[in-house]
């Protein structure tokens, strides 16, 4: 079979696979959000915390409950790292150093899992595992928790109440995210990826030398890392190492992982608002630029512009023999606009027009699908601005899902989309206008502007994947993408939660002949639009100085 | 890889002074602090919030009503509904 007919087959079997979930999965997450009943797990962990399940909270109560449980992530992951040499498992590793810590903690409380450092030489199993792996499983719980919010704050009317933080966190680690990724590690350790104790074997190399072969519990990590959209892997390779992702299979299962709870997200959201076909609207968009991502990355991969990659019969340079190059882009396109930031190649050996377009899918937003949650919410602020700007066109008040978008609704839009462009841009510049930290570049020309531009997007965007060639391991830098990271994770909920309050608090508006439908070929068409608008053009000018400079030299 | 490992240069960990410990632990809650103000911020701008925080009464809850409905999430939790004006 030639290596064309194994990408588009692998690409295939994903879409059937991701389709024949969108139905089942999307109705169960509809269910487990809405259903009355509480397990009775669930109300133990309510007693213990001091939660009325039964209440519900105006948005800012609501927000300042998420965020309290988001410092406390921090400081209590900060705090692990930094006592590990006296915790148990720690493998003889002493206490990460108070910058990394604070980066690390940050990075996993949102969802980034920006690694700047070794898995297997800094982190012992129990801080991967209590630590790092348990803030997978509640910072995914999250991003979920908001997407609901915002779908309740267009079903709900003249209300002020939009749900219950700790009873949709308890909801969304205990009913989906935890019961999953029990099957799937399962089937992942089956597949051959490693889950043990060991701090390692020492092995006679081929050569004679001696290596120690590290192992841990990787299985149970790295199902969480794709389902949740975080991406932080066990060992500094990612799923480029053999034992998280060993063969072919297990790598499309990861892809298949990362990708369906964000796709299957806009099943929920049309199940809840009462009309699927809203949801089929957003998936088509998400689909589309997904394709698009996948088409790009693999077309610039597979072309033969070098003596190596003539040679090599594509750009393998970075690239797992066993993968080979379609499976490679593949997992970059979906990585990059998921939110997950896992690697099964090195990113920064992609061609320059290939990791543009990965930089690009992050500068989207990541709304194709997007993280678990963030994806979905992405999207439906840029559906707003979309039927706003329909409105314009035709003098009508906008309206989205029977509810007017008024002046405020459209401010709270707007700062939104502006977030994480205004973090990626300043934050990119000062380190350039920094000259220490410009030093940290080692790659001269628009590469090494790419680099920090990909630094800066990714913890923005909570991505966590990077270029490499950046000296990211210093105070200023792990500082400052700690910063990023938080605050280009919170701030965008802090404006959807405002969002979902507002439109909670409207009455419905009955659709007149007026109505932009917003199920039809013409608004998945117009939303497309926006989404390259606004979002793409925000960044031309970075693009153009970086990967496309380099890659149209 | 994914962040930037240099492998020629392993990291040296040894007993950092408490005081980067204060610095990052005050770094963390200056941030969210920030945020804190900023959602003090978009309180002002999106208008007042009606009544407080506090839950309300228990006869304000479940008493049924058109509010709130459509969808699946309309027969939510029971407090989601409010008295029809």
């Amino acid at each position: 079979m030639s290596t064309a007919a194994a990408g588009f087959l692998q690409g295939g079997l994903l879409v059937v696979a991701l389709a024949a979930a969108y139905r089942p999965l999307g109705d169960y997450m509809a269910h487990v959000f809405t259903t009355d009943r509480h397990w009775r797990v669930e109300r133990g962990i309510y007693r213990l915390i001091g939660v009325d399940a039964a209440a519900e909270a105006r948005w800012p109560t609501y927000l300042r409950s998420l965020l309290a449980f988001s410092v406390v992530s921090v400081l209590f992951l900060y705090g692990f790292q930094r006592v590990q040499a006296h915790l148990p498992l720690s493998l003889g590793f002493p206490g990460v150093k108070p910058d990394q810590a604070f980066d690390t903690a940050a990075s996993f409380a949102t969802n980034t899992n920006w690694q700047s450092y070794s898995g297997e030489s800094t982190m012992g199993h129990l801080v991967q595992m209590a630590g790092l792996a348990v803030q997978n499983f509640g910072s995914a719980a999250v991003g979920i928790a908001v997407v609901i919010t915002l779908i309740r704050g267009f079903t709900r009317s003249r209300t002020d109440r939009i749900g219950n933080f700790w009873v949709d966190l308890v909801r969304g680690v205990c009913r989906l995210l935890l019961p999953i990724a029990v099957v799937f590690a399962l089937v992942l350790i089956a597949g051959g990826v490693v889950d043990n104790f060991s701090a390692g074997h020492a092995v006679r190399t081929l050569a004679g030398a001696r290596q120690v072969v590290p192992g841990g519990p990787v299985a149970s990590q790295e199902v969480i890392k794709e389902l949740g959209t975080n991406g932080g892997g066990f060992y500094n390779a990612n799923s480029a190492h053999p034992f998280e992702n060993p063969n072919p299979v297990t790598n499309w299962l990861e892809i298949f992982l990362l990708l369906v709870i964000s796709f299957a997200l806009p099943r929920t959201f049309g199940r809840m608002v009462g009309d699927a076909r809203q949801g089929y609207a957003v998936v088509t968009v998400m689909a589309v630029i997904w394709i698009a991502s996948v088409a790009g990355v693999t077309f610039f991969e597979s072309g033969h512009h070098s003596a190596a990659a003539l040679a090599a019969g594509g750009a393998y340079e970075g690239k797992e023999v066993r993968f080979g190059i379609p499976a490679s882009a593949l997992f970059t396109a979906s990585t990059t606009l998921t939110s997950t930031g896992a690697v099964n190649n090195a990113h920064d050996s992609l061609t320059p027009l290939g990791g543009g377009i990965a930089l690009l899918d992050m500068m989207l937003g990541e709304i194709a699908p997007g993280g678990t949650g963030s994806g979905l919410y992405g999207i439906l602020v840029l559906a707003i601005v979309t039927v706003f700007v329909a409105g314009l066109m035709v003098g009508r008040t906008p309206e989205y899902l029977q509810k007017k978008l008024q002046a405020r609704e459209i401010k709270l839009a707007s700062l939104y989309i502006l977030t994480t462009p205004a973090l990626v841009l300043i934050g990119t510049g000062v380190a350039m206008a920094l000259p220490g930290e410009r030093a940290a570049v080692l790659n001269p020309g628009p590469h090494g502007l790419s680099e920090v531009l990909y630094a800066f997007t990714s913890a923005s965007n909570n991505n966590g994947s990077a270029f490499a060639g950046l000296s990211v391991n210093t105070v200023w830098y792990n500082g400052a993408l700690g910063v990023v990271m938080v605050l280009g994770r919170f701030m965008p909920m802090i404006f959807v939660l405002a969002l979902a309050g507002s439109l909670a608090r409207q009455r419905r508006v009955p659709a007149g002949a007026g109505t932009l439908p917003t199920h039809r070929p013409l608004f998945i068409g117009m939303l497309l639009g926006v989404v390259l608008i606004v979002v793409a053009l925000t960044y031309f000018p970075a693009q153009a100085l970086g990967p496309l400079a380099e890659g149209l030299h | 890889m994914r962040g930037d490992i240099e492998p020629d240069r392993v990291t040296v960990h040894g007993e950092e002074p408490w005081v980067s410990d204060v610095a990052f632990i005050g770094l963390t809650i200056v941030v969210f602090a920030v945020l804190a103000l900023v959602v003090r911020g978009v309180e002002h701008l999106v208008g007042p919030v009606a009544g407080s925080d506090r839950a309300d009464p228990p006869d304000a809850r479940g008493a049924g009503g058109a509010g709130g409905t459509g969808g699946v999430d309309g027969a939510g939790t029971r407090c989601a509904r409010q008295v029809a004006r």
